[in-house]
């Protein structure tokens, strides 16, 4: 009765485990022939180390830096990639030199790839070796429906990396929703002079990369910058308000004091918490009696962020010791306990 | 009369055996669509740079800190090698907050000389109820490593407190006797990182470590034992996470992060209440528990498997101590399943009530109770001859399709893929495993996880001990 099924069943698994087994030694083959590309790559990279450590420091040329086949094109790109990483200034420039005569038509020709891992992989190279040769390519990429989001970040990094003018009206004009690290990414690449033009933009950016733009104010501690930060302090979003604190207490100095009492006395901890943060880092006079009341706060991180902050004044510690034995506040006084011992402990440097 | 009832008999028998044919079916038919999405998926990420890819995310600022949780209970063996291991990670911030679940062996006493730890006061931020903490202590060689001494209350227990005593925004549970990448959490956190926020638990691959040589806590080569056991183990692992989580987690239908190596926020952990004490399924338990919140308060967060990160940990050798593991895996997955079961088909909890819950009820759960009832089909069928005998060929080549489509599929996407075996001989060695799993390895773990069902329903508790070798190699110098 069942015959048929039986029949059909194993001829489908016959089909089928034929068909596996046909893929799995194309797999074992490809993966053979690829050690042994990896090999002569990795033979040619030691062959070249010594020609490219001279170029790149000497600029003495050799004929071994013009690769003639796909494995020497291979090793130069990986030796590049990885002194790219390490190197600065010059020496990176020269770098970026090199790539443009080099890899200019190979990577062209690879960014039209069909596969996506193939075009994403010539970006990173493009971004890391920072070409500038492929920037009018790569802007054409960007008015590509077919291009996907993850590319199009690489590419507003590219053109970040060249100062390239365009990429504010495609940052304002862009539709894609990147993360807020994603756009610190593109913001991070930007050289000093260039970065500042993008508060001019400010108003026209999403939002997402206007809270990268004040973190990144920030983490590079753009002094210059401080004025704009404050006038951000009143902001009606809740969001740019405490990212400008934030940024504010990287850049460790605060000229106008008064928004700092308003954040330690905001209905939201994370204002308060804030506050007592950046009340350490700025060390403003008159924090310390600030601390006394935020470290009794209803919240724990408020609290925990308040004990930390007396310890960078100088006669932080013995407030604190004070706190811990005089104060109302049960859960201000335990707080007070393990940051006057961790700080005995260890010492524990402030960012 | 009597020819009567046997041919009742005979036809309850027969409608018995087409129904497991055609379940047998649709689990064939439903790994096969598992296998498609998940090659596609893989397809897209093959071979896209490591190093330039994570590169960014080196820089502190960029990166979320993460407290590592790890519960110890009678972990003397490999615990410093584990530490050690976590204390050269590649990530920027980062704490380690090591838990001593009152064990009786020396695990407190060992991390506390080898680290140089100090007794410390800490401000508790207690959240979560769990035993009594007798102290907690801090190393001096790395102010980043905590140790929090307490009475024995289980892993869940152990977690609770570890999470009480963390002051990071992002942790992550870790096994005390497994091995993490260097770069094993950049990998897991990106997706976390590049969201901002809205992906609230991600969760790594788990690879088997037997048979890898590892020196203070780091892979220095990845190998394949030589035990049957373990290698079709390696294969359970990669059928489990290449295929079944790609699948599930790319339509966030994604139940479990091992408990092994996941990374949760912290605060969507605690507002779900913490790890669920008494059940031995906890990692599963938190995990369906945070899918039930997210849709209770209407979001759209989401959580992730992110296959490259790797955790290796070590798998049973001797199949005692698997058959403990297996009976207590199916345990938990029953207790998970059954403390949710109201989610179970609510158009409320959509895919997830609805597709996910189904699939690990019907497939995950009743599937090896259905194959052991073929296994006795096949039997009985040697005495009824005839047609029982072509069902039972048909169950036999039903068996051989599914495995071929699971195992060898398995095998095949690892090669496609991650690529973690150098060796062309251990890949060879996989794939012929693969072949053999129907004849002896699946209907051993059948019986095992049938009999975890029954302690289930019956009500044991326990974990069962786990006999260790350490596997995070030497200490000594």
């Amino acid at each position: 009765m069942f015959s048929l099924e039986i029949m059909v069943l194993a001829i489908t698994s016959i089909l089928l485990i034929s068909t596996l087994t046909i893929m799995f030694i194309y797999l074992v083959i490809k993966k053979m022939m690829e050690m042994a590309l990896e090999k002569r790559i990795n033979e040619y990279k030691v062959r070249i180390n010594g020609p490219l450590y001279q170029y790149l420091h000497y600029q003495t040329e050799s004929h071994l830096l013009i690769p003639q086949n796909s494995v020497q094109s291979a090793a130069l790109e990986r030796s590049l990639s990885e002194y790219s990483a390490v190197v600065q200034g010059e020496t990176k420039r020269r770098i970026t030199v090199l790539a443009d005569e080099i890899f200019n038509r190979q990577f062209k020709r690879d960014l039209q790839n069909k596969r996506f891992s193939k075009r994403i992989n010539v970006l990173y190279k493009i971004d890391s070796f920072q070409m500038h040769s492929l920037k009018h390519i790569l802007k054409q990429m960007l008015h590509d429906e077919k291009v996907t989001k993850e590319e199009k970040l690489i590419i507003f990094r590219c053109l970040a990396n060249s100062s390239d003018q365009d990429i504010h009206t495609f940052l304002k004009n862009s539709q894609l929703s990147f993360s807020i690290l994603e756009f610190r990414s593109v913001l991070n690449r930007m050289d000093e002079e260039f970065f500042r033009e993008n508060t001019i933009h400010f108003a026209d950016y999403p939002l997402n990369l206007q809270l990268g733009l004040i973190d990144m104010i920030g983490i590079r501690k753009d002094l210059d910058n401080l004025f704009f930060l404050e006038q951000l302090l009143t902001s009606s979003t809740f969001e740019i308000r405490i990212r400008a604190m934030k940024a504010i207490g990287e850049i460790s100095y605060l000229s106008d004091t008064s928004s700092l009492q308003q954040f330690a006395r905001s209905p939201q901890w994370e204002e308060r918490m804030m506050a007592a943060k950046v009340i350490g880092k700025t060390r403003i006079h008159g924090g310390l009696d600030m601390l006394d009341e935020l470290i009794e706060d209803t919240s724990w991180l408020v609290r925990s962020q308040s004990a930390q902050s007396y310890l960078s004044y100088s006669e932080g510690k013995d407030r604190l010791r004070q706190v811990s034995t005089l104060s109302k506040d049960p859960f201000a006084r335990d707080m007070a306990i393990e940051w006057l011992e961790r700080g005995e402990n260890h010492d524990i440097a402030f960012e | 009369m009597t020819l009567h009832l046997s041919e009742v008999w005979l036809s309850i028998v027969y409608g018995f055996g087409l129904f497991i044919l055609i379940y047998m079916t649709f689990v064939v038919l439903f790994y096969g669509l598992l296998f498609f999405l998940s090659a596609f998926q893989l397809k897209r990420e093959e071979k896209v740079d490591d190093l330039e890819k994570y590169e960014d995310y080196m820089d502190s600022s960029y990166t979320k800190p993460v407290s590592i949780i790890v519960p110890a209970f009678n972990e003397e063996l490999g615990i410093k090698g584990s530490i050690r291991s976590l204390l050269s990670i590649n990530y920027p911030e980062y704490e380690i907050i090591v838990v001593n679940d009152g064990s009786n062996d020396r695990t407190a006493e060992s991390v506390i000389e080898y680290f140089h730890m100090t007794p410390v006061k800490k401000a508790l931020q207690t959240k979560l109820a769990t035993e009594r903490v007798k102290g907690i202590y801090q190393s001096s060689t790395s102010p980043n490593l905590w140790l929090v001494d307490k009475f024995n209350g289980g892993k869940a227990d152990a977690l609770n407190a570890g999470l009480n005593v963390s002051t990071y925004p992002y942790f992550c549970s870790l096994d005390g006797d497994s091995v993490l990448e260097r770069d094993a959490f950049l990998k897991v956190m990106k997706p976390i990182i590049d969201s901002d926020e809205s992906i609230i638990a991600s969760g790594g691959s788990i690879r088997v470590a037997n048979g890898c040589s590892i020196h203070e806590g780091q892979i220095e080569k990845i190998g394949l034992s030589k035990n049957p056991i373990v290698i079709m183990q390696v294969i359970e692992y990669l059928r489990a996470f290449l295929m079944g989580r790609i699948g599930l987690s790319r339509y966030n239908w994604l139940l479990i992060i091992s408990g092994a190596f996941g990374v949760f926020s912290k605060k969507w952990v605690i507002d779900a209440g913490g790890y669920k004490r008494d059940t031995v399924g906890e990692d599963m338990e938190l995990v369906v528990r945070l899918q039930r919140l997210i849709k209770d308060r209407k979001t759209d967060k989401k959580i992730v498997y992110v296959p490259d990160p790797v955790c290796w940990t070590e798998a049973p050798e001797s199949a005692t101590y698997l058959r403990r593991q297996r009976s207590r895996w199916h345990r938990g997955l029953f207790e998970s399943l059954w403390i949710h079961k109201k989610m179970l088909l609510n158009p409320k909890y959509g895919s997830i009530g609805m597709i996910s819950l189904p699939y690990f009820w019907l497939i995950e759960l009743a599937g090896p109770v259905v194959e052991l009832c073929g296994y006795l089909f096949v039997l009985l069928s040697f005495f009824l001859g005839g047609i029982y005998t072509e069902m039972a060929i048909l169950f036999f080549l039903l068996s051989i399709l599914y495995s071929a489509i699971s195992s060898m599929g398995a095998v095949i996407l690892e090669e496609w893929s991650l690529r973690k075996y150098p060796a062309v001989k251990d890949i060879v060695t996989l794939f012929i495993y693969s072949l053999t799993e129907t004849i002896w390895y699946r209907p051993l773990t059948v019986l095992w996880r049938c009999e975890g069902l029954i302690h289930a329903v019956t009500g044991r508790k326990g974990w069962g001990e786990m006999k260790r070798k350490g596997i995070s190699g030497g200490l000594e110098q």
